[in-house]
């Protein structure tokens, strides 16, 4: 039965072919439009790190300034963000299974051939667990070991795009980079690694890319290396020294851990309460205790990591599908009944209203596939030009989620659209039009 | 085949009510070959559509075949439509879009036969009124009458025990009309049951029996022989009928 | 034309009206939504930054060599570049600065009245060389422009200075001192061991981040040596319109000084341009979106008004057989055009209002003004009747004598 449905769904289309344009046209474009909207929402607000998410932790420490909370708005919220001091004292917990405190820098790149000019690259200082807590892929090498991280040791780990321009994408490892003023060993190429949120470090921007260099933490006092990215302070601290920054009330790190189990958890936050305990009897963290660790999701949640802007463009496209289907029920309801005196002929030869109904919801279903489709590659398109439209920030595309999402949108505003018009249709008194056409 | 008591239909709109049929009784008999007349707004079309189960009515049995239709559902009504009454309108009622093999196949479609079973029908029905040659042409492109006899292998081709005509000749001229008719009484003579609404007299006279309808009554056969003074001029029967 | 019988015929056929009524409400709630939103964007973007913007341009230089980790190499380094600037064909003025106005980096600091027991005041801040007034082309409105003095500090034991004379901007002193007589009076930082005379008052002017309302206008310029080794970075005014010619010279310009550096050239025009990238890019999104619907919306009352004609051409026979123009048809169109998208604008106004609450609330839009929404209204009226107008022209067409034909 549904063949002859469908038979009959492409006969009425090919019937009055700029009606059956302006239908398909229309769905195609509240797909196309809502599709992109939905996919750019969605790619924004999915999970970076689905498998293990929830075992990956931010740490906060609350040791901000005693009557004057870090975010005033939100006065129950620790920093974002920790102080080199607090990093040397927690970073001694063998209680995560991998732990990384970590910061964005700036470093000049000497390239190797005389006529490259030298260049800066963004740089994340950060301990060799980054790696495996975040999942880094790899092209060539790995990451480097807790060796590395004491020494520290001059290493360093490009990513793809890195490499391309140092080492035309050959595999570099054990070749020398030369960062500010000293050689580092390759050891690692990655592979194409950028998260749509940069979830590791939210700060300044949480769609940036990722860092081009990644070297190991303890770099940053031989190389006064000093956060470009946020640094906030509340204390004034004497001295101008590097080493001064270092000992202020500046937080400017961020912490993650990565934690199996409730217990290891559970441990864990007893001993950052125990570890900020004995630093209040130094006279600091005069606030009351208030340690976090968040999973991903919820840090991403508490940092507002997606923009309002793309809540309002996912109400305004969803609205759009929404007009879209109230004028496809507009043209469909004229298109069934004008159509009357046929489905009158049917019933008489024995057509149920139940085979009436489902012939016009086929059509109607035709109707949102064929623009659904359409609608798909529109919104492929639009998504380009959205990524055009900021520069290239994004690079929002179409996933196989996100066609499911477009196929299944497309068949419910078929739905919506036909429920209505084939049920007037089936009801027609199949004896009303058969007198006279 | 048909037997309804005491039949009563009555259309409702906003305003008026009108008695389409009331207190209409009929019987008629496998095999038999019916003509109904009538002046317009008799109740013709209405005793052909609650015939057909096309339209419900308000009181009153009606026994299709024998099995009570008045408690039936759409999908069980639908179903008997499909199955056991095959239809012929005035205006033919093809449909625009379909081919002739396209529009014969129509009830079949609805039966859920398989596609060689349809075929074989679908020619075999073609065959009966000579169209066997025109599979592929669309109604427009057909002649009125080449239409209608499209319409009655339509009405044929699910084997139905009972076909009801409604003026199947109103928009031919008379040599078209006279070879509907010819295909009628051939279908009736394969032993299917045919009811005909016909205004034209000499038509309806080539049924075995015909009847006279009027405010939606069963006019009987005695106050016939003398017409009442209700009649309208138009639509007194030229000649009294006979019963057989 | 009465609209008597035309409502009650349109009343007649419920489902139709309803679906166009509710079309044309949605759409005008969503279009006067998108230019709300639209015109917010657009009012952040254009705003003026109360500098001399057009004609401002950004020399940004990073430096490698390794004598740049001397101080003092900075300072006479920083001292020639200014020099060779400012000499620069084209060039007004220019200084140094630690970072640039809008562009979403720099610094901000707490400051309050000397002695206030208020909270502190967020001050974002540049440290500057001179030639702040006339760089970025400020009004000076009480004080004075900083002098050779201001640049010479008492350092304690620890490098740290703890006084310095600073310019702000009129909003900032208000901050400090509402009463507006900041002018000579000091601030000091939450501790009190940092104090700051004011010693001039210049004319608003936007800071690193112009979108953040708390700190609209306010701007403290310190005296300083903004340059480092990380980062040497200047601002230059260019003469009315030179900005194309002096672009092209001033890389060279700079590398000629010192080459040890990654030398940036860039307008503040780009700098906007990037800072409201975001904004720009709603803009366009919103309004190919907006005029999306309203094509949707036009097709659809084509399509409606076609089908209506249609449905009725025996009707509009009989009224041309009774005497009626073709002019009377086209109006009996239109008018029942009106009336549907007039009802679907009334609805849609309400309409319009609750999808601003709902934008207001969930995503942080704008509140909505009511003559947008009338502006919206008239516009999606004009469209309802340009739409209408082919279908109903063809209504025209229908002769007299369709209304005898049976078909």
């Amino acid at each position: 039965m549904l063949a002859y449905h469908l038979k009959i769904a492409f006969k009425s289309l090919r019937r009055n072919p700029v009606l059956s344009t302006l239908l398909i046209g229309g769905i195609a474009l509240g797909i196309a439009v809502s599709t992109a909207f939905v996919t750019t929402y969605y790619l924004m607000a999915s999970d970076p790190i689905p498998e293990k998410s929830d075992r990956l932790f931010a740490v906060q420490l609350d040791s901000w300034e005693v009557d004057d909370p870090y975010d005033d708005d939100h006065p129950e919220e620790p920093p974002l963000q920790i102080t080199y001091r607090d990093l040397q004292g927690i970073m001694q917990s063998d209680i995560p299974s991998l732990q990384s405190g970590m910061y964005k820098a700036q470093l000049t790149v000497h390239p190797e051939a005389e006529t490259d000019r030298p260049y800066r690259a963004n740089t994340r200082l950060c301990f060799g667990d980054f790696f495996a807590m975040f999942d880094v892929p790899f092209t060539y090498g790995g990451y480097w070991g807790q060796q590395a991280d004491k020494g520290p040791e001059p290493v360093v780990v490009l990513s793809q795009e890195t490499n391309q321009r140092l080492f035309g994408g050959e595999n570099s490892v054990g070749r020398t980079v030369r960062l500010e003023d000293r050689d580092f060993t390759v050891v690692g190429v990655m592979d194409a690694w950028q998260p749509m949120i940069k979830y590791y470090d939210v700060n300044n921007f949480q769609f940036d890319e990722s860092e081009e260099i990644f070297i190991p933490f303890n770099f940053n006092r031989p190389l006064e290396l000093s956060s470009s990215g946020n640094t906030s302070g509340w204390k004034f601290h004497p001295g101008n020294e590097y080493e001064d920054f270092l000992q202020s009330e500046n937080v400017f790190i961020q912490m993650w851990v990565q934690l199996d189990s409730d217990r290891q958890r559970d441990e864990y936050l007893s001993f950052l309460d125990a570890y900020t305990e004995g630093q209040r009897e130094l006279g600091r963290f005069e606030r009351p205790t208030n340690n976090r660790v968040r999973p991903v999701m919820e840090w991403l949640e508490v940092n507002e990591v997606v923009p309002e802007e793309a809540k309002l463009m996912l109400i305004i496209a969803v609205l759009f599908l929404l007009v879209c289907s109230v004028n496809l029920i507009g043209i469909l309801l004229g298109k069934f009944l004008a159509r009357a005196p046929e489905v009158g002929v049917r019933r008489a030869l024995g057509a149920s209203k139940l085979s009436i109904f489902a012939q016009h919801l086929v059509e109607c279903e035709l109707i949102g596939l064929l623009g659904g489709g359409i609608g798909i590659v529109l919104s492929a398109l639009a998504l380009e030009l959205i990524n055009g439209l900021f520069d290239d920030t994004f690079s929002f595309g179409l996933d196989l989620n996100m066609v499911g999402a477009g196929v299944l949108l497309s068949l419910v505003s078929g739905l919506i659209a036909g429920v209505y018009p084939a049920w007037r249709i089936c009801r027609v008194a199949p004896a009303s039009h058969l007198k006279l056409q | 085949m048909i037997r309804m008591q005491n039949i009563s239909k009555i259309y409702r709109t906003e305003h008026i009510e009108t008695h389409a049929l009331s207190g209409f009784s009929l019987h008629v008999e496998p095999g038999e070959f019916l003509s109904v007349m009538g002046p317009s707004g008799s109740g013709k079309t209405t005793f052909l559509n609650v015939a057909g189960l096309l339209d419900s009515f308000e009181s009153g049995t009606y026994h299709l075949g024998g099995e009570d239709v008045s408690t039936l559902s759409d999908r069980q009504m639908s179903r008997i439509r499909n199955e056991k009454i095959g239809f012929i309108f005035q205006s033919f009622n093809l449909i625009p879009d379909l081919n002739v093999f396209d529009n014969v196949d129509v009830p079949l479609r609805y039966r859920g036969v398989g596609a060689a079973t349809r075929r074989d029908a679908i020619e075999e029905a073609l065959e009966i009124v000579g169209l066997t040659s025109r599979l592929k042409h669309y109604p427009s492109q057909l002649s009125g009458g080449q239409q209608q006899r499209v319409a009655v292998a339509r009405a044929l081709v699910g084997t139905p025990g009972l076909i009801l005509a409604d003026e199947p000749t109103g928009n031919l001229d008379s040599a078209m009309a006279n070879e509907i008719m010819d295909l009628l009484e051939k279908i009736n003579e394969m032993g299917t049951t045919v009811i005909v609404v016909s205004h034209d007299p000499e038509l309806a006279a080539r049924a075995g029996r015909q009847i006279y309808l009027l405010d939606g009554r069963l006019i009987d056969m005695e106050s016939l022989e003398t017409p009442a003074p209700l009649f309208k001029p138009d639509a007194v029967p030229t000649q009294p009928p006979t019963q057989v | 034309m009465h609209f008597g019988p035309i409502l009650r015929a349109l009343m007649h056929n419920k489902t139709r009206f309803w679906l166009i009524t509710l079309e044309v409400g949605l759409t005008l709630a969503i279009v006067v939504n998108c230019i709300n939103v639209t015109l917010d964007f657009r009012a952040q973007y254009t705003h003026e930054s109360g500098m001399d913007e057009a004609n401002l341009m950004v020399v940004t230089t990073e430096p490698f060599g390794a004598e740049f980790k001397e101080e003092e190499f900075v300072e006479n380094l920083e001292r020639e570049d200014l020099a060779s600037l400012r000499s620069f064909p084209g060039v007004r003025d220019a200084l140094a600065t630690t970072s640039v106005p809008i562009s979403g980096g720099g610094s901000a600091t707490s400051r309050k009245a000397l002695g206030s027991e208020l909270d502190s005041e967020s001050t974002p801040y540049y440290i500057v060389s001179d030639h702040v007034v006339d760089t970025f082309g400020l009004e000076l409105l009480a004080g004075r422009r900083f002098e050779p003095g201001d640049f010479e500090f008492d350092e304690d034991e620890n490098g740290d200075i703890l006084h310095r004379n600073v310019l702000v901007t009129e909003t900032l002193a208000n901050a400090y001192y509402p009463e507006g007589d900041a002018l000579g009076k000091m601030v000091q930082n939450d501790e009190g061991q940092l104090t700051n005379t004011i010693v001039g008052i210049v004319s608003d002017m936007d800071n690193s981040w112009p979108t953040w309302d708390n700190g609209k206008h306010r701007v403290l310029f310190f005296p300083g040596q903004p340059g480092s080794d990380r980062r040497m970075r200047y601002i230059v005014r260019v003469d009315e319109g030179a900005i194309d010619s002096v672009f092209s010279g001033l890389e060279q310009r700079v590398l000629g000084i010192n080459p040890e550096r990654i030398v940036r050239v860039e307008t503040l025009g780009e700098y906007r341009e990037d800072y409201y990238s975001a904004q720009l890019a709603m803009i366009k999104m919103l309004s190919a979106v907006s005029f999306l619907l309203l094509l949707i919306t036009s097709l659809g009352i084509v399509g409606l008004t076609a089908f209506s004609v249609t449905q009725r051409t025996r009707q509009i026979g009989t009224r041309r057989a009774l005497g009626a123009t073709k002019g009377d048809i086209v109006r009996y169109f239109l008018v029942e055009n009106w009336i549907i998208t007039g009802i679907g604008l009334i609805l849609g106004a309400a309409m319009t209002y609750g999808l601003n609450f709902v934008l207001v609330s969930i995503a942080d839009s704008p509140k909505l003004e009511w003559p947008l929404l009338v502006g919206g209204m008239l516009l999606l009226w004009v469209t309802g009747v340009v739409a209408a107008y082919v279908p109903a022209q063809r209504a025209t067409l229908v002769s007299p004598e369709i209304a005898t034909r049976s078909v």
